[in-house]
């Protein structure tokens, strides 16, 4: 079985190849010309129709990804608010994903980009949080170079698993925890796509080969059809944080570094009763940073995720990628419709 | 750095529509500004009284020209310009990175891979410029922008054409006399070898911190740079030769801008990859910063100073009093009345009976010192409890809280305007610098609510008195008030005399200054302390108080539109005589609080942005106060501290003097040009910022202060005496 599941990520992977970012956010300083022109104009497949009070601008995730959900980064026709919307996959019912985009109201907390606008009734579905510069993960890795560091996987594991506590506290499953859903921003990761794997289909169904769905993120009893519960958002955290300290999904064990093996592996449990909870998930580096005047002042016992959060806990080409995704959308312009 | 609108500036330039102030100087301002299309740019606008001479709008237009020659790679990218407009304006790319002194003030001096690939990256700019006959002739650190890309150079104000000497004839001040080349100092010609001499002062600055001439008068460095040897100490020694030939007093002695290119770095690897960890982060966090700004405006000066002042709304007595007792000396903003209330919890249980480092006592002879002034002016007040409440309005007057009524008084001299017998407690009154505004409190009749609006100078009703009803007006906690809306902590109903029937129906509501009428209300949970302490920030309503089992201090943001709570936070407060509430300090992106420790919780979405201070010590974080880019805050047993406020490092430390100073917590400082006033025990020390060290102590029992900047005087007031001394 932990075969066929390497199998099938390698596959995936083998499909997919590695995305070299998203595809506005060209290279060279050259490309700034992007911001004198209209808007891109969005893909063939995308809708055309505007969503709500928002334009597209451009797709967050590179052409060949398959996130859970399908994601832009849009604005409002006034030109005043630059939003992250997220729209279901072609091929996906959209009622699902219309009622996970309400449920995901109530998910909140830093490392969770919140929901701040729905699609109205009547209108094709359809969410949106306010912009912030985010890398989805398998991006950050191919601006980065390859896997990353151990200090960033600590800082994701523990921003995670703080989010994941909180949500599983008040009686929410994420079902939506893959490499793809997690996006880097400047001050830690944000968690999206909420409610992806009860969208993509009906409990007591197996969920294998559906679209958007990571299956080496899938724990084994949702796989199989079984009702999303908090544990499987363990195991997703765990293929997460194994895919950003190696690459892949499915490592062998030696390739996580030695001090995040145990708490990898224990997510990673096939009986999801061996797994531990989001709460008891601790990812702190041993120890912690003491004087007051140290440049780690981030350390901040309220968000304990936060302390891992210190500068620093970006690799630079992650946050260039990130400055360069920010600038390019500060000069991005909307066509202005001409004046009655 | 991004700075919220003043009163004064416009709401549009051509057709952008401007955010925030990004930075204002002898030329101009320059702006965040938007296009219709929703494209960002930084605004480069020209003074009117510049505007209209004529050699300094060809000075304008050639600054436009060139950062067209530099382009996007190196210069910020040129998006429009309008030389010829009334009021000329530049607009270009909004950079993302900070000015080069900003990033060696934040970090210290950089490390080396990171001089030697900012030196090569700007030497190959030079070498583009040069090749198009442009010499900057104004290279210096606050002109290069470090992006996660390469530097960029911007702020042309002086550059040109080579060969035309027209404006050298026009007398304008040319170059910074630490960067100058010697050629630029003796009035020459400066070539574009002096850009090179110049880009080695800026390496040197980057390296050790400072340029190689130092500081100092403009006629000491000029004569240093064609002179003196430059101060190369502290530069790593691999760089020296190179730095050191860059350095020669004779031009043709310097090496040219390629052979700086191919000798300072090697080419390997990405820019990113040679910056450090705090310089990387101070530029994410300013790609992330842009689009949190949420554009608000300034209100006029003398609501400014209200602004800082204004949040001194009072715990709610009932509950001082329920918990402590009929004896407890009730109210307070932020000074004796909430350290006894505070420390009333413990008066039921045993807490080993730490001794208290803070508090008031009598005044120790010893900190009346010689250097501190006369005051302007001083009175005796009758505050027994306290609770005086400093509300600065418009027209320099100061209005007090005292114990059994409200007394406007004039800054000027400190001669009584009016005073109002109505307001028993302080929560009744709050002001948005323009009018103060009042409650009748226990004069309310039942299930009513009225607010008359004062004018600050004679007392006199300056709008219809605000009628509301089914509101339990004598309860209803005036806020604050700000942007035409007055914000109130209400319950809704009459009053009741069954205690139990007081804990519902509690509600937040806004009211609309203009109409008079309800704007909004929301309910929230009454958990028997109400909220005491707000701050509007642009569109958010900052609300702190301690909760009901006073295990936390709540924060929150609430939509000043709509009411909607944005985000809720709790902050320990572990012991009740650790944690010190008080004003709610805050600028554009934190609010900062004192206690176990300091923090800055973000006001975009209420994380902990940062924590200064171990928590372990028994030390005691007081009420911070901003200024600038730096939060101060007296810290128990030591004195004052500095803190910046992007990642809470700390940036000076008081050095503590010959005299022992007890620095008061629970009172806020007050933070000059020339001193950090810092409250102490029996009196307000002035910290010499250039020193660190207390150079007076002015004996006064006050315990809150707010600053008149028009007439440049500090107001204190405590229990027996309100005093205003000089300001600087």
């Amino acid at each position: 079985m932990e075969r066929s599941r390497r199998e099938q990520e390698s596959a995936r992977r083998r499909q997919e190849s590695i995305p070299s970012g998203p595809e506005s956010v060209p290279r060279g300083p050259e490309s700034v010309r992007l911001s004198h022109e209209p808007a891109r104009p969005p893909q063939a497949q995308d809708p055309a129709r505007p969503f709500g009070p928002h334009r597209l601008i451009t797709r967050l995730d590179p052409p060949h990804a398959s996130p859970p959900c399908r994601r832009y980064v849009a604005r409002t026709e006034d030109g005043e608010r630059t939003v992250l919307l997220s729209t279901p996959l072609p091929g996906t019912d959209p009622a699902r994903f219309a009622a996970e985009a309400v449920a995901a109201r109530y998910l909140i907390g830093p490392w969770v980009a919140p929901v701040t606008s729905v699609a109205g009734p009547g209108e094709p579905p359809w969410y949106a949080s306010p912009y912030v510069p985010a890398l989805p993960l398998p991006v950050a890795l191919a601006v980065h170079g390859g896997p990353l560091p151990e200090a960033t996987v600590r800082a994701v594991g523990a921003a995670l698993a703080e989010a994941l506590a909180a949500a599983h506290g008040h009686g929410l499953t994420h079902a939506g925890v893959s490499p793809a859903s997690v996006l880097l921003t400047a001050d830690g990761p944000r968690l999206t796509c909420f409610g992806a794997v009860r969208a993509a289909s009906a409990d007591g169904e197996p969920r294998t080969g559906l679209p958007g769905i990571d299956p080496g993120s899938l724990a084994p009893e949702q796989a199989a059809g079984g009702r999303p519960r908090p544990p499987g958002d363990v195991f997703a955290l765990g293929a997460v944080l194994a895919y950003a300290a190696t690459g892949h999904t499915v490592p062998e064990r030696d390739e996580i570094p030695p001090a995040l093996r145990s708490s990898i592996a224990s997510c990673l449990a096939r009986d999801p009763a061996d797994r531990p909870t989001a709460a008891s998930l601790t990812f702190a580096p041993a120890p912690p940073p003491t004087a007051s005047s140290s440049p780690t002042g981030h350390a901040t016992t309220l968000n304990p995720a936060g302390g891992l959060l210190a500068p620093g806990w970006l690799p630079g080409r992650v946050v260039a990628a990130l400055a360069r995704q920010s600038a390019e959308l500060l000069a991005a312009e909307l066509p202005v419709p001409a004046r009655a | 750095m991004l700075s919220p609108l003043t009163h004064d500036d416009p709401a549009t330039v051509a057709t952008y529509r401007l955010l925030a102030r990004l930075g204002s100087g002898g030329m101009g301002t320059v702006y965040l500004a938007r296009t219709p299309g929703g494209r960002t740019v930084a605004l480069k606008t020209v003074h009117a009284r510049l505007a209209t001479d004529p050699a300094f709008r060809s000075r304008f237009r050639l600054e436009t020209d060139a950062a067209r020659i530099i382009g996007a790679r190196h210069g910020a990218a040129v998006v429009d310009a309008d030389p010829l407009a009334e009021t000329p304006w530049l607009a270009t790319e909004y950079v993302l990175g900070p000015p080069l002194d900003d990033a060696v003030a934040l970090g210290g001096p950089l490390p080396e891979p990171t001089v030697r690939a900012v030196g090569a990256a700007l030497a190959g700019a030079l070498a583009q410029l040069h090749a198009s006959d442009v010499v900057h002739r104004d290279l210096k650190p606050s002109n290069v922008l470090v992006t996660a890309y390469g530097p960029k150079i911007i702020d042309f104000g002086i550059a040109r054409a080579a060969g035309d000497d027209h404006l050298t004839r026009t007398g304008a001040a040319a170059g910074t006399p630490a960067f100058m080349s010697p050629e630029q100092a003796s009035g020459q010609e400066h070539p574009p070898a002096g850009d090179v001499f110049a880009l080695a002062g800026v390496l040197v600055f980057a390296a050790t911190g400072h340029g190689p001439f130092g500081t100092g008068s403009p006629a000491d460095l000029l004569y240093r740079v064609r002179y003196a040897e430059p101060d190369l100490t502290g530069v790593p020694e691999a760089l020296l030769p190179l730095l050191t030939a860059c350095l020669a007093k004779d031009p043709a002695a310097r090496p040219t801008t390629g052979f700086l290119v191919d000798h300072l770095h090697d080419g390997h690897g990405e820019f990113a990859d040679h910056l450090p960890p705090l310089l990387l982060a101070d530029i994410a966090r300013r790609a992330t910063d842009v689009w949190l700004h949420a554009p608000h405006r300034l209100p006029a000066p003398a609501e400014s100073a209200v602004a800082q002042t204004a949040p001194n709304t009072p715990l709610s007595r009932r509950r001082a009093l329920a918990l402590g007792g009929g004896s407890l000396l009730g109210l307070a903003g932020a000074g004796a009345g909430v350290w006894a209330w505070l420390n009333s919890r413990d008066s039921g249980r045993s807490t080993g009976g730490t001794p208290a480092p803070t508090g008031p006592t009598a005044v120790p002879a010893t900190t009346a010192t010689d250097g501190a002034p006369a005051p302007l002016w001083q009175h005796t007040v009758l505050d027994r409890e306290e609770r005086t409440t400093q509300l600065l309005a418009g027209d320099d007057v100061v209005g007090f809280a005292e114990t059994v009524s409200f007394r406007a008084v004039d800054t000027k001299d400190g001669s009584e305007l009016w005073a109002e017998s109505a307001v028993m407690h302080p929560h009744q009154i709050t002001t948005d610098g323009t009018n103060y505004y009042l409650s009748d409190g226990n004069f309310e009749g039942p299930g009513a609510l009225k607010i008359r609006t004062l004018a600050p100078r004679t007392g006199k009703e300056a709008a219809r008195t605000i009628q509301l009803k089914g509101i339990d007006g004598t309860t209803t906690e005036l806020l604050t008030a700000s942007g035409g809306l007055l914000f109130t902590a209400s319950r809704l109903g009459k009053r009741e005399i069954d205690p139990d029937a007081d804990n519902v129906g509690w509600h937040l509501l806004a009211v609309d200054l203009r109409t008079g009428k309800g704007a909004w209300r929301q309910p929230y949970e009454w958990d028997g302390v109400r909220p005491w302490l707000a701050q509007v920030v642009g569109d958010q309503l900052i609300l702190g108080k301690n909760s009901g089992d006073l295990k936390t201090f709540l924060l929150q943001a609430r939509d000043t539109r709509t009411g909607r709570q944005l985000w809720k936070r709790r902050l320990p407060l572990v012991d009740s005589d650790s944690f010190i509430p008080g004003h709610l300090t805050t600028d554009d992106r934190h609010v900062y609080t004192g206690g176990d420790r300091l923090r800055a919780v973000r006001l975009s979405d209420g994380a902990v942005a940062w924590e200064y201070g171990t928590g372990t010590a028994p030390l005691r974080y007081g009420i911070p106060v901003v200024a600038g880019s730096l939060v101060y805050t007296n810290v128990s047993g030591q004195g004052l501290v500095a803190v910046e406020t992007t990642f809470g490092i700390e940036r000076w430390k008081e050095e503590v003097g010959s005299r022992p100073l007890a620095p008061d917590t629970l009172s806020k400082p007050v933070i000059g040009t020339k001193y950090a006033y810092a409250p102490v025990r029996g009196g307000l020390s002035a910290v010499d910022l250039s020193t660190r060290t207390s150079a007076w102590v002015f004996p006064t029992d006050a315990s809150r202060y707010v600053v008149d900047q028009e007439r440049s005087r500090i107001i204190g007031a405590g229990e027996s005496s309100v005093v205003a001394i000089p300001f600087e």
